[in-house]
């Protein structure tokens, strides 16, 4: 019965999990976007998400963003952006993620990651390899870094033009989300 | 010694699971309505629902547009884009025809007043062109102003601003120079001529500069 005792007093913080949630003071997702005349880059400030690690090891993690709340400096260019992904009918971007990470050892500490992440952008989802650099803080505090590109046409958004010219079809992604306790 | 193995058990068990609460305080099932919805971490999936959680779900907009209304944003923003791929092609129309009506402007001038022979065989062109010019301008505005704006925009200093500003000015280059033109022309053989010329010239490069400005606004920023 002691070893019983004592395996329940092993397994037992295992079974713990933790919520951690977006900090949006820190957080912030831009999109670059290439024409054939310039490069251009919209930011939100506006992410919301949580992430939960799980006893097995692995971590969940959901963040969106109004697409509406993207600041290219140009309000023109943004309400193009906005009639492009159809913001009315498909108002956020989201991403959920997963892959293996707990808090190292060694705090703070940094690691690099892959996760699987899907996308949902213009009422389409689609599933990306996600390279993410995790920097704890603390066992309840990480900061991700990730870059990633995704194609507009395979999220079935018509590609803008300016002067007659399409963008590129690639749409590159640097996030950066602080989740904590 | 069972009952304290339970006792442990079950403390143990509500302390795991009290953390799985996103604000740390009651579980989920015991939240209010009003708190946002509990993580559900998923358990053991299948690699297709790797991605059935809903830990923060995106708030939606109460009043997503019913049909009608979706219908009808749809029709502006296609009448938007319509008239705004014209107010380009009429923008970029109205820079060539500028141009030329400048140079030949300039060219008068010069025959004029920089001891040319002013034979004033290039009006009758600079005219024409002048015209037209005029004439692609006011259409590119009027495009830029009928177009609908089906998403509501800030207003603030940026691209868009000075793209705007720019255009303003060169509307305003516009008009000095339609009255000018004439003025100049009245004023034929008079010493002030001279100078109303060179104002008209000026203000005709000036439309051509600030439009100039206000389409490389888009380009650089």
């Amino acid at each position: 019965m002691k070893s019983l005792v004592a395996l329940l007093l092993l397994t037992a913080p295992a079974l713990a999990q933790e919520t951690l949630t977006l900090d949006g003071a820190q957080s912030s997702l831009t999109y670059h976007l290439v024409h054939k005349l310039h490069k251009i880059d919209g930011t939100s400030k506006k992410l919301a998400g949580k992430a939960v690690l799980l006893p097995d090891g692995r971590v969940q993690v959901e963040v969106h963003a109004p697409v509406e709340s993207f600041d290219s400096e140009n309000v023109n260019r943004d309400e193009h952006m906005k009639e492009t992904v159809e913001a009315a009918r498909f108002p956020t971007v989201e991403m959920k993620a997963i892959g293996e990470a707990k808090p190292p050892a060694v705090l703070p500490g940094a690691e690099r990651k892959t996760f699987k992440a899907q996308i949902t952008f213009h009422g389409q989802k689609n599933v990306i390899e996600l390279p993410v650099q995790l920097d704890w803080k603390s066992a309840t505090e990480v900061k991700a870094t990730t870059k990633f590109k995704i194609s507009l046409e395979a999220f079935k958004i018509d590609r803008p033009s300016l002067m007659f010219v399409k963008v590129d079809d690639d749409l590159g992604f640097d996030a950066v989300v602080v989740f904590k306790k | 010694m069972r009952t304290i193995a339970v006792t442990v058990f079950l403390v143990l068990s509500m302390a795991a699971h009290a953390q799985t609460s996103p604000d740390g305080g009651a579980p989920p099932a015991a939240a209010p309505a009003a708190t946002p919805p509990a993580a559900t971490p998923a358990p053991e999936q299948k690699p297709a629902d790797d991605f059935n959680f809903e830990l923060a779900p995106a708030p939606q907009k109460p009043n997503l547009l019913d049909d009608t209304a979706q219908r009808k944003l749809e029709s502006r923003v296609r009448l938007r884009r319509k008239l705004l791929t014209a107010h380009q092609a009429l923008g970029f129309a109205t820079l060539g025809l500028l141009a030329v009506a400048n140079i030949l402007g300039t060219l008068l001038y010069v025959d004029k007043y920089g001891g040319g022979t002013d034979t004033g065989d290039l009006y009758p062109y600079h005219e024409s062109f002048a015209i037209a010019a005029t004439a692609a301008f006011t259409a590119t505005a009027i495009t830029a102003l009928a177009a609908p704006n089906p998403y509501p925009k800030p207003i603030k200093f940026d691209a868009a601003f000075v793209h705007k500003a720019s255009m303003a000015i060169a509307a305003a280059c516009f008009v000095a120079q339609i009255i000018l033109g004439p003025v100049a022309g009245h004023y034929e053989g008079s010493l002030i001529q001279k100078d109303l010329a060179l104002a008209h010239l000026v203000t005709g490069w000036g439309a051509a500069a600030f439009m100039t400005v206000g389409t490389l606004a888009y380009v650089f920023k």
